[in-house]
């Protein structure tokens, strides 16, 4: 009894225990939550500041220990630009460099002595043949002393191939010169030529560090230690190696804090700097971890549009970047903004798109407490396709994680809105009619069909033009317009291409976007009278334009396309045009797709009227241009859509960003970066500012290398004030939208490569999309 | 048996019961719609091809599958080599899919080699009408095709199991039956069928169970939108997905479920009632 009261006793005890334990638990857990909310927000992180070049030209940076840095390019001469800013052209007097095209390969040492590879430029095919007989694409060198002689390098040694490229190259401080080609580091003899191997690498080394007698070189995979002195390799530095094999997919850049002393030596350590995409590190020498210092998505760094090419160390907690591009930025501790963002803006788009890119960075600048998190589909690193990236986006909304802004181009922008995914705009949009700064017709061709509610906004558009001798394109008007002029110079030009359409794809591109829309009829049915009239006009345009080429010519000029698209880098100059060009192209349609180029010499590829490159006003009256059209009417294709989601977890940032990215600074500000080709802005304000002569920024003269590899040069007309008006009228008239992304264009195209095959008829391609899309309306 | 319970509650249970809660929602606004999905469901005429579709596939695919792999079974269960034989059938499941949709691709294909050896015969030899090629995956024969390419790689798996089946069977009963004067088929018919039930129900659910992964391929080789023949209930599942249709899938999934439940259950109890 007295046994089982005594346990009894404990149990309550227990009990006692117990609450006493969860009530102490809760009370701290109250009153820690309690004083979080009082907690100061840790502040300071690196935010960065671009740094204006001197020249566009530029491709390389070469930073120096004093601060200052050289900057060197194809096209413009060796600069030095003083840690005051100072700018110096004149050490070097490159005047002649005419005949090179410097390669991604160079090296420049401290003192402003460089050493690059190029391939040369041709001015007869002898010259060609003796080069390409050596092996073709190889490289040649130059050096230029730091007192600004200069010699061609021949390259030779009994390691050395020809065959193997030199990449990089690297001044080391006392002097030595180092090479790497994709499987080995070389010393190379700067008077004579002399190349000896030193070690093999797993692949290209990028990047050349020096602490004392020891060179660090990194490839893709591994870290390098080399002893300059003992000359061998030291033993491998795992948490370098392993840093450099988890960053593979972009480039890493370097900076060793203090060059003196031996890297090696213990007690004397060392700081090495590592930037890449990911961010900034440091790392003591000897140390197993590698720190992060700067967040690559708070500061330039995270650029997938660039690539770090080279690291300087300022002091003062301060850094300069140079990216591929030609764009710098330096990097400095600030104190005043939090550590970490507390807001986030998500912004996703299926495909990388430049401008959204460019407005992120924007708009984080004037936002330090918001991080804005750009997200794309279809990376390029991961080989994602359209549907798979859909597929993870529709699964995100399914678990309720919407991002802020949505980039509605190659997205099916109805389905999304009749989900509920998007959020209704015309309140948005009111205060821009009010304004009317936007052209409304191009707006209000954005409506859906289902809600008739405009559910996004393209931020540009392109315009279909016709371009030719006014004789062909009279009446240019139409898909029978269209043959009919294409008829006519094709009874007066038997030979060479018609129209700039290479590939089948390149028909579709020029006539899906005239025709798309008048393919669904006002029940919500296919139209397959209009998709068989199309599938003929196509038929009929291909035979034309292939009337006049054997397939053999045709083959050649996909594959020079193919070529240039894939390496460009590889087609020698000089070369280029010649192989690029399968002949004369006698009508151009395409689209207007920047302001500039497009309005001042129609200068773009579509306009590929003799040679490619020829502008109208030299051409004289009989060559006009005017607005290209199918079965739909005044259409225009739109770019950058941008939609907002119903759900965002930030509703006014995203209205924020997109008054940011709809706001003349913006699509002003993206022209004069230089970015040209993206459509024409939807602005009345920007697309008149855009086209303002004393807003004219590039050269009156243009060259190129013609087919018999002479340069010509032309001159670039600004447009008349009758042009101009042409212009904006044709804007104003546009009333019709063609967006990517719909299943039905997906159709189209698959099924349109089998009839202008000859596989199907038309009539039998319109019944076969007809019954492909049966399935997905009855869906 | 607790940690197992555990982790079927969390990983299927649950979200199942997910899906179910969804399936009475409104994607988007999540808003209570009662069975209006369902409704939908059974009135949308894509459902309906893709289940006849589903149906007569499964229904053609699952006994032919069983019945060739039975066969060719019962042939090697005898012969010396069988371990080789076995060893070359499980080939094709070795097979990656996209290598598989390659080489369906190159023979069946408009220009491919199957178009190609027939119009060259056809040209050669002058009675025979000249054969212009068939589009096989846009035509009537697209079925045949998934069919045959399903049973090619499904076939050598489904033998091995047979042939365990087959060996579990205690060879005494079959010996003494001989010497009873028992003909062929009655020691098929009164030994080897009963003796398989079990084999047969674990057969028969790995059939079905292939027949619907074999979408992959046919997505692969057809895309989203094939030929109406084999367009399947995985394509519409998919394409709802993409069409954001999450209410409708979820809808169609419960319905799915219970259908293959009823079928286990049929299955099940057929085979107990063999073994009783």
């Amino acid at each position: 009894m007295k046994v089982a009261e005594k346990f009894r006793g404990k149990r309550v005890n227990i009990k006692h225990r117990f609450l006493r334990t969860v009530c102490v638990t809760a009370c701290a857990m109250m009153f820690s939550a309690c004083g979080s909310k009082e907690e100061e927000i840790p502040m300071g992180r690196y935010a960065d500041r671009e740094v204006k070049l001197p020249d566009m030209g530029y491709e390389y940076m070469h930073p120096c220990p004093d601060g200052s840095y050289y900057l060197f390019g194809n096209d413009v001469d060796l600069t030095h630009v003083a840690a005051d800013g100072t700018v110096n052209r004149d050490r070097w007097g490159w005047e002649n460099n005419a005949n090179i095209h410097v390669k991604f390969s160079y090296g420049i040492s401290d003192g402003g002595a460089v050493i690059f590879g190029y391939t040369p430029m041709f001015y007869s095919d002898e010259e060609y043949e003796a080069y390409a007989a050596e092996g073709d694409n190889r490289y040649l060198y130059y050096y230029v002393s730091e007192k600004g002689d200069k010699h061609p390098l021949e390259l030779y040694g009994p390691d050395y191939r020809k065959a193997t490229n030199l990449e990089t190259f690297a001044f080391a401080p006392d002097g030595r010169v180092y090479a790497a080609s994709d499987a080995c580091v070389y010393r190379i003899n700067v008077e004579n030529g002399e190349t000896e191997s030193l070690f093999a690498t797993q692949s290209q080394v990028r990047e050349f560090a020096f602490v004392g007698d020891t060179m660090l070189a990194l490839d893709k995979e591994k870290a390098y230690l080399y002893d300059m002195e003992g000359e061998k390799l030291l033993e491998d530095n795992g948490v370098l190696s392993e840093f450099t094999a988890a960053h593979q997919s972009g480039r890493i850049v370097l900076a060793v804090e203090d060059e003196n002393g031996d890297l090696t030596d213990e007690g004397n350590s060392k700081v090495l700097y590592l930037a890449c995409r990911t961010g900034l590190y440091r790392y003591v020498w000897g140390g197993s971890v590698i720190e992060q210092i700067a967040d690559g998505q708070m500061v330039a760094l995270g650029d997938s549009q660039y690539n770090p090419y080279a690291l300087q160390i300022l002091g003062d907690e301060q850094f300069r970047v140079y990216f591929s591009g030609n764009y710098m930025v330096e990097m400095y501790y600030d104190e005043t903004l939090p550590m970490k963002p507390s807001k986030e803006l998500t912004v996703y788009s299926l495909e990388e798109n430049g401008r959204i890119r460019y407005a992120g960075r924007l708009f984080q600048k004037e936002h330090p407490d918001v991080l804005v998190r750009y997200e794309t589909g279809m990376d390029g690193d991961n080989a994602v396709s359209r549907e798979d990236a859909l597929k993870n986006l529709n699964t995100r909304i399914l678990a309720g994680e919407v991002p802020d802004v949505i980039i509605l181009d190659d997205i099916d922008m109805e389905q999304y809105a009749d989900k509920g995914v998007l959020k209704e705009l015309d309140d948005f949009l009111a205060p821009y009619e009010e304004d009317g700064v936007l052209y409304r017709n191009i707006v209000e061709a954005m409506r859906t069909t289902e809600k008739n509610r405009i559910y996004g906004v393209p931020m540009t558009v392109e315009l279909p033009l016709y371009f030719g001798e006014k004789k062909y394109v009279n009446d240019m008007q139409g898909l029978d317009g269209m043959i009919a002029g294409a008829e006519l110079a094709r009874a007066e030009h038997p030979e060479g291409p018609l129209i700039d359409t290479p590939f089948q794809e390149n028909l579709f591109d020029m006539m899906i976007p005239l025709c798309l829309p008048a393919w669904i009829g006002e029940d919500g049915n296919l139209d397959t009278e209009n998709l068989t009239s199309f599938y003929q006009a196509a038929v009929r345009l291909w035979e034309l334009d292939s009337d006049g080429l054997s397939e053999e010519e045709r083959l050649k000029w996909q594959q020079n396309l193919t070529d240039e698209e894939s390496d460009l880098t590889n087609i020698m100059f000089g070369q280029y045009e010649d192989y690029y060009n399968i002949g004369e192209t006698w009508i151009a349609l395409g689209y207007l797709k920047n302001a500039w180029y497009g309005i001042t010499n129609l200068h773009t590829r579509m306009v590929n009227y003799r040679n490619g490159y020829s502008y109208y006003k030299e051409l004289g009256d009989e060559v006009v241009y005017g607005r290209l059209t199918g079965q739909a009417g005044n259409t225009y294709r739109a770019r950058t859509i941008i939609g907002l989601c119903e759900k965002a977890g930030e509703p006014e940032l995203a209205e924020e960003f997109m008054e940011l990215l709809l706001s003349d600074a913006m699509m002003q500000k993206w022209w004069l970066e230089g970015q040209f080709d993206g459509g024409l802005p939807i602005r009345k304000d920007s697309l008149a500012s855009i086209l303002d002569i004393n807003n004219r920024a590039f050269a009156e003269v243009k060259g190129w290398t013609a087919n018999d590899i002479s340069m010509m040069y032309k001159e670039e007309f600004w447009p008349t004030e009758e042009e101009l008006q042409w212009l904006f009228d044709t804007m104003e008239e546009s009333d019709c939208c063609y967006r990517t992304g719909t299943l039905l264009e997906e159709n189209v195209r698959e099924i349109g490569f089998r009839v202008l095959d000859g596989e199907l008829t038309p009539e039998e391609g319109a019944k076969e999309v007809e019954r492909k899309m049966a399935i997905s309306m009855e869906e | 048996m607790l940690p197992g319970f555990a982790g079927v509650l969390v990983f299927y249970l649950l979200p199942f019961l997910e899906v179910v809660r969804r399936s009475f929602l409104k994607s988007g606004n999540n808003a209570f719609v009662g069975v209006s999905n369902y409704q939908t469901v059974f009135t949308n005429n894509a459902f309906l091809l893709a289940v006849r579709n589903t149906a007569f596939y499964m229904a053609l695919g699952v006994p032919i599958l069983m019945g060739i792999s039975l066969i060719l079974a019962l042939l090697l269960r005898n012969l010396v080599l069988r371990r080789k034989f076995v060893s070359v059938m499980l080939l094709p499941m070795a097979v990656p899919a996209a290598v598989m949709v390659l080489v369906l691709r190159i023979l069946i294909d408009r220009q491919g080699l199957i178009n190609g050896i027939v119009t060259g015969v056809s040209e050669k030899i002058a009675v025979l009408p000249i054969f212009e090629g068939i589009d096989y995956l846009n035509s009537g024969w697209a079925l045949v095709i998934v069919l045959c390419s399903f049973l090619w790689k499904n076939t050598g798996y489904m033998v091995i199991l047979w042939l365990a089946g087959l060996s579990a069977l205690p060879k005494e009963v079959e010996e003494a039956a001989k010497v009873d004067g028992a003909n062929r088929w009655q020691n098929w018919h009164y030994i080897i069928r009963p003796g398989l039930s079990g084999t047969t129900f674990t057969i028969g659910m790995l059939s079905v169970l292939q027949i619907f992964k074999s979408y992959r391929e046919v997505w692969m080789v057809a895309g989203s939108y094939p030929q109406e023949n084999i367009y399947f209930l995985q394509h519409l599942l998919q394409n709802w997905y993409l069409k954001l249709e999450f209410d409708r899938m979820a809808a169609l999934t419960v319905l799915l479920s219970l259908v293959l439940l009823v079928v286990c259950l049929c299955l099940q109890k057929r085979l107990e009632q063999n073994i009783r």
